[in-house]
């Protein structure tokens, strides 16, 4: 095969799996910061109960600290589907993304 | 109260955005839903005043959502926050998004638009006046210029000089490109006001891609057409080449952009054509920048110009 042609078709596949990765990974990390963010603020509100978020309400410092063990949960779950991710990229395996399928088998490099 | 509906297929995002904007939750009504179809319920339903939706979801994606959108409820922003766009995504939602946000996105950058929005929406409250310009899909552009773009992009690797000297030739096309290199996908720092630099970061097959889409969609200036949209055209040309700064030559340029949004949308909209006057103009650009997401510093020239131009009202 023409080598221009194999370089072509190789760069293409690594962005293809460039962008799949990069989807699959940045959803969840949205939600880590989203949910680090919370807990930021929740923490201070316990520290600073009339200067932050649970300043207020009984019932609104209630509803805050309810929701601070499921903030802590959802983070980690998002630090275990990074995990998955990268260890199917590992693996040589691929990725299903949002009804795309990104193949993850790169292109070794030649024996010298 | 204000409005804003979260749209994204993954229910952890929608629950970490909801956590992340714990404390607005007595300023805003902040609904969630995991497709579009549930979203257009709540907007046939509510008024509302900025939808934030994925662009990959199974069955209706963000683009088509956000027509939807833009046909049932005009009036509502409509912003994209995507986990990964390519350039082939990016000319689907050309058009119909206001800002393309890129996850992750920090919860304050997100407040942060947020507030930008509101506000310009609090003070454009003139609803004849609101609602053409939220619905508002991209200025007239002139075919010459839409064609030069085509044709520079078609050949081998155009200089960034060469791609900026089409684009400033044309309002349309400058703001829509300073529309996307502002967003985060193309500037994930720096406010951007050249259009040297625009160009550079869009890149020529982006770029080829904004001309292919401009011109399906598109109303035009046609040379020798009705003659004030090409009026103002050469008069924001003429304004924005006496100046010295990139800043200031956006702004010279830019200063028509409520003009001519009014003009373009006078001819759908028989409610915007009575608004003829410098102050409502002048609003009506002030309210898009902030759609658009442009520069702090551009906004308040382009907008302090157009309320003192004597070559707008002609």
């Amino acid at each position: 095969m023409n080598e221009e042609a194999s370089r072509d078709r190789e760069r293409l596949q690594i962005e293809r799996l460039a962008a799949g990765i990069a989807h699959e990974i940045n959803t969840p990390l949205q939600y880590i910061g989203d949910n680090l963010e919370f807990l930021r603020r929740a923490f201070a509100s316990l520290r600073y109960p009339c200067g932050g978020e649970g300043c207020g309400p009984h019932s609104e410092r209630g509803a805050l600290s309810s929701e601070v063990p499921e903030a802590v949960a959802a983070a980690r779950e998002g630090v275990e589907a990074i995990a998955r991710i990268v260890q199917t990229l590992k693996d040589g395996g691929t990725l299903d993304g949002k009804g795309t399928t990104f193949s993850a088998g790169l292109p070794r490099q030649a024996p010298s | 109260m204000n409005r804003i509906i979260f749209v994204d297929d993954e229910p952890r995002l929608l629950d970490g955005l909801r956590r992340s904007l714990w404390s607005r939750r007595s300023q805003w009504d902040i609904c969630f839903a995991e497709n579009g179809a549930l979203a257009l319920e709540l907007l046939e339903r509510w008024p509302v005043d900025i939808v934030v939706s994925d662009f990959r979801m199974p069955g209706m994606d963000g683009g088509q959502f956000l027509q939807e959108v833009r046909r049932l409820s005009p009036d509502t922003v409509r912003v994209v926050l995507s986990g990964h766009t390519d350039e082939h995504d990016l000319m689907a939602l050309v058009g119909v998004a206001h800002q393309f946000l890129i996850k992750p996105c920090p919860p304050n950058a997100l407040v942060n638009m947020i507030e930008r929005i509101l506000s310009a929406r609090a003070g454009l409250a003139s609803l004849p006046l609101r609602k053409p310009m939220t619905a508002l899909e991209a200025l007239p552009c002139s075919t010459a210029a839409l064609e030069d773009l085509e044709r520079l992009t078609a050949g081998p690797s155009p200089s960034d000089d060469e791609l900026a000297a089409v684009i400033e030739r044309d309002v349309g096309l400058a703001s829509k490109a300073l529309q996307l290199v502002n967003s985060s996908f193309f500037a994930p720092a720096a406010k951007v006001t050249s259009l040297r630099e625009a160009s550079r970061r869009l890149g020529s097959t982006a770029l080829r891609g904004l001309s292919h889409e401009l011109v399906q969609s598109q109303s035009r200036t046609e040379p020798g057409d009705d003659g004030r949209l090409a009026r103002l055209h050469s008069h924001a040309l003429a304004t924005a080449r006496r100046t010295r700064s990139d800043d200031d030559f956006c702004a010279g340029l830019l200063h028509v952009v409520g003009p001519l949004a009014m003009a373009a949308c006078s001819g759908t909209e028989p409610g915007a054509s009575t608004f003829t006057d410098r102050s409502a103009a002048a609003s009506a650009g002030a309210y898009l920048f902030e759609l658009w997401g442009l520069p702090p510093e551009v906004v308040y020239a382009a907008t302090r110009q157009v309320l003192e131009c004597e070559g707008c009202s002609q």
